[in-house]
């Protein structure tokens, strides 16, 4: 089982900056776990402390039952008895070695025979497509190439575990959506764990089995790209992947089955909330609901128990796929996306129904 | 939500439960990583603090009879009372600051005119106006003596001939001589703590003054050259503190017109009877307090002042056009390089190809008797010039060895405090004039064995006077090098030290081969910190070109004053080809 726990790190730069705060959490055998966050939110640290480039002032690390580092006991493993594989987001190629010398590194350091390094080069090479590229001075390479050098340094010499750092940060855009999905399949295909640290929100939802945001060393939600997305657990997480409406209101009753009655005053309305109410929220209490703009739909009638607005439209942009709308209702102005075969003019007045179960309540 | 909250639980449990492997509570703090620093720290104190430390102890103490020691500030009061001194110190700081003021002007239009304006043949000259910094200020007044003594000198000889004049024109015995042989070789300092900001500047800062309808000479005077001012001060400082310690100048060109400064006053103490330790380290301490002052001053308060005119933005250097006046500046150009390189050069060219010298060349006395001299039959010279070889190979070799160590040991690894303690205590160095480190090597180490290892203990001195000039080069480079081409080594399974090994030095050898270059040229050149502390045998080639000029023909002097300067060149080539340096940054 190469399953990586973390458990309380705590690591602390200086006497004052808190870099990781009480951070725990698992990577099963196999799984693809992304690390989001903004920069600074420690992400890259915690990443550090595995690889053991860092040492962590609390907690444990252990892999595969192993123990890495454990400030009770004083151990830390230095990095190269740690056995697993880094992606740096400079790609650190080094200057002065062929692709294959690059490739080699780690095999060597293993101490392998000659024909063993030949052919796990080639292999690893072949993974990534570079066959034929063995010879050539890595610097010459273009950055898509040097990512590749990078990854195939990394996975040939079997590591338990993968580490990504902003790997694909350095490529362009058009690229770097093609890398996602190659290196993702990639991944699966070799059934490795992987540890990946992005503050690319849109990378972390293509690639990963489970994401763990980030903010200020703290986790603020763990869960998979979908619960991440419709459930975002507080207004951070919610406003840090993609775009959210954020509404603030006060505690109704609690419909049974339904979900809970907010009162939102800027909007003159109650609306129904089905998610985010599993605890215990007083009646009467300050609280925080998040609706994603796409959905909100314009309708003739709420259907069924929708919950039902009315405004008008005070800006509109058309993108194509999508109207970007601006809605004033109340005093609050609800960013709405429309599907681009409708037909949307400024100064319009709407109707618009959402569905309790889009409607979050959240925890902050 | 109740999912997240539910999985870091689990997390929680899972680790909670996990086993732990049992392991020692090694003590931390003794790691390989700190055990390399504090041994850093060790080697360091031994190298510069305790050396140090007993030259300002003996600074403090008096000796009224054999075994007894006082703790007393006579030595100021009684070296300080002497009109002597005062007029020493006097002199001392008319020729720092004559001499930072001159070169100033100097080295700043030069390094303007090539970096900002399109004056011709600006490659050329470069290479020219940069040949002074391989020489040493030293070499320039033993030249100087032959072009402008008052009787010998050859352009006396030449302006008496060729305008009848009754008296010599020029006379180097003087303060202006001094001052002026130290601007010329100081020159190329300036220019080159100039330059560097000087190229860097985004020309659309000019531009936008050009446009705003200001022309050549006023956005040089309003834009550029304030921009670069804190550069030109940290170089004006510099310049300033280490011509107050400069020895060799003064020492030839000063005693024929009386002009003491305080370095050639504390070789008088400790090399002519009666000895006075405490007077040379009383003095010599005051030296060290103005000159870490100054380097206080400079890396304290002028260079954090330093603009960022640097944009991220891809430019192309865009020059001043001069007109007419790109002539001037050419004349000037050529003018400093006559005076700095061709005249020195020449004279001392002509002087070693003439046996016997009476100011001006002759066809008859055409003669290799003075190269054959110092090159094979000397044996004082012959032996000069093996040990200044030895010295920059091999004294070179291990300083850059320890350079590139320590620098691993200040840039690399976790303990960022211990790494602060090894770079201050590195750098402490630069505060000490080489005159003073040597008498303190001298003081401390004379009744130790070491002492009978003379050539052991001039390496020692310079490896740790010199110490600071070598790491800066490869700390530089260390610095452009990202920490993850190691850490990316170490993750693939490889050690600490074959890390270092296989990744590092080869990633570090440009600026190894550039430090080993500057090392080995500050090290054949080497003259304050080994007037004091070699001897007869152990002498390199500086001093022994202070020894011949006092015994010798001048033909003898620039013939060895030539060899000193084609092995420069040599090693400047050798190394080169070596280290393919393209450009060489000092």
């Amino acid at each position: 089982m190469a399953e990586v726990v973390v458990k309380d790190l705590v690591k602390r730069f200086g006497t004052e900056t808190l870099a990781v705060d009480n951070v725990s959490f698992t990577v099963g055998e196999g799984e693809f776990v992304t690390l989001l966050g903004p920069s600074g939110c420690g992400k890259t640290t915690t990443l550090r402390c595995i690889a053991g480039l860092e040492t962590p002032d609390e907690g444990d690390i252990l892999i595969a039952n192993e123990v890495f580092t454990s400030s009770r006991t004083g151990v830390c493993l230095p990095p190269e008895k740690r056995r697993l594989g880094m992606v740096f987001q400079s790609y650190a190629i080094w200057p002065h070695m062929s692709v294959a010398e690059n490739v080699a590194y780690g095999i060597q350091a293993q101490g392998a025979s000659r024909a063993e390094v030949t052919e796990k080069v080639a292999n690893a090479l072949e993974l990534v497509g570079l066959g034929s590229l063995g010879e050539r001075n890595a610097t010459k390479l273009s950055g898509g190439q040097q990512q590749r050098v990078s990854l195939a340094r990394a996975l040939a010499y079997n590591p338990r575990v993968l580490l990504f750092d902003e790997p694909l940060s350095n490529l362009d855009a058009k690229l770097r959506e093609r890398m996602r999905i190659e290196l993702a399949n990639l991944i699966k295909e070799l059934k490795l764990t992987a540890i990946y640290v992005t503050h690319d929100q849109a990378e972390a939802m293509v690639m990963s089995d489970r994401i763990i945001v980030m903010r200020d060393g703290r986790i603020q939600q763990e869960g998979d790209p979908h619960a991440t997305y419709n459930e975002p657990a507080n207004s951070f997480v919610a406003d840090f992947i993609g775009v959210t409406n954020i509404l603030e209101g006060k505690a109704g009753e609690m419909e049974n089955g339904k979900g809970l009655w907010v009162d939102v005053p800027s909007l003159q309305s109650k609306i129904l909330c089905a998610k985010g109410i599993e605890r215990e929220i007083p009646s009467g209490s300050d609280l925080l609901v998040t609706v994603r703009p796409e959905y909100i739909e314009f309708a003739e009638d709420g259907a069924n128990d929708n919950n039902v607005l009315r405004g008008r439209v005070s800006d509109a942009v058309y993108l194509g796929q999508s109207w970007d709308c601006l809605v004033q209702s109340g005093s609050l102005e609800l960013r709405v996306h429309i599907r681009g075969d409708a037909e949307i003019r400024v100064g319009q007045p709407v109707t618009m129904s959402i569905s309790p179960s889009r409607c979050v309540v959240l925890r902050d | 939500m109740s999912n997240a909250s539910k999985s870091e639980m689990e997390a929680r449990g899972v680790g909670a439960s996990a086993p732990v492997a049992a392991s020692s509570p090694a003590g931390r703090f003794f790691n390989s990583e700190n055990s390399l620093k504090l041994g850093s720290l060790g080697l360091l104190t031994v190298l510069a603090i305790l050396p140090v430390s007993v030259f300002l102890y003996s600074a403090f103490v008096t000796h009224p009879e054999a075994g007894k020691s006082i703790f007393t500030f006579t030595n100021f009061t009684k070296t300080f009372s002497t009109s002597e001194v005062f007029d020493a110190s006097l002199n001392t700081l008319i020729i720092a600051l004559g001499t930072s003021v001159f070169s100033c002007l100097t080295g700043v239009s030069l390094a303007w005119f090539h970096a900002r304006t399109d004056m011709p043949f600006r490659r050329t000259l470069e290479a020219l106006t940069l040949i002074p910094f391989f020489l040493s200020s030293f070499l320039g007044a033993v030249a100087w003596w032959a072009l402008a003594a008052p009787r010998t000198g050859i352009l006396n000889r030449w302006m008496i001939d060729l305008f009848g004049l009754s008296t010599p024109p020029f006379n180097i015995y003087s303060m202006s001589g001094i001052v002026m042989v130290m601007a010329l070789f100081y020159t190329p300092y300036m220019y080159l703590f100039t330059i560097g900001s000087l190229n860097r500047m985004d020309p659309a800062l000019e531009e936008s003054a050009r446009v705003c309808g200001t022309g050549v000479l006023r956005t040089a005077l309003r834009v550029t050259i304030p921009l670069s001012t804190p550069a030109m001060l940290s170089g004006a400082v510099i310049v300033f503190v280490v011509s107050m310690g400069v020895f060799g100048v003064p020492s030839l060109l000063g005693p024929i017109a009386r002009i003491s400064t305080l370095s050639t006053i504390i070789y008088t103490k400790m090399e002519e009877y009666p000895l006075d330790i405490g007077g040379a380290a009383a003095l010599g301490s005051v030296l060290m307090v103005f000159t870490a002052l100054g380097l206080f001053i400079q890396r304290k308060i002028i260079a954090p002042r330093s603009y960022v005119t640097v944009t991220g933005k891809g430019y192309r250097p865009s020059r001043v056009s001069l007109g007419p006046w790109k002539y001037v500046a050419l004349a000037i150009n050529c003018f400093y390089v006559l005076l700095a390189v061709i005249l020195p050069l020449g004279a001392l060219l002509l002087a070693s190809f003439n046996r016997a010298w009476l100011g001006g060349f002759r066809w008859s006395q055409l003669s290799i008797y003075n190269w054959a001299y110092v090159l094979f039959e000397y044996e004082y010279a012959v032996r000069a010039t093996k040990n200044s070889l030895i010295l920059g190979l091999v004294g070179g070799f291990i300083t850059v060895v320890l350079c590139t160590f320590l620098s691993m040991v200040i840039l690399r690894g976790r303990n960022k405090k211990l790494s602060g303690a090894v770079d201050y205590l590195s750098t402490l160095p630069i505060g000490v004039p080489g005159l003073i480190m040597g008498m303190a090597f001298l003081i401390t180490w004379i009744k130790t064995p070491l002492y009978a290892l003379p050539m052991l203990l001039l390496m020692m001195a310079y490896m740790t006077r010199y110490l600071p000039y070598g790491l800066r080069t490869i700390s530089s480079v260390l610095q452009s090098l990202s920490s993850e081409l190691e850490e990316s080594a170490r993750i693939c399974g490889s050690s600490f030290v074959s890390t270092i090994r296989k990744i590092t030095v080869p990633l570090l050898r440009p600026g190894i081969f550039a430090a080993y270059l500057m090392l080995f040229i500050m090290f054949i050149r080497e003259l304050p910190v080994s007037v004091l502390l070699a001897t007869e045998d152990s002498a390199p080639m500086a001093v022994a070109l202070y020894i011949l000029q006092e015994n010798e023909a001048l033909g003898v002097v620039a013939a060895f004053a030539l060899v000193q300067t084609a092995l420069l060149l040599l090693g400047t080539i050798v190394f080169r080809k070596l280290g393919s340096l393209e450009e060489l940054s000092v």
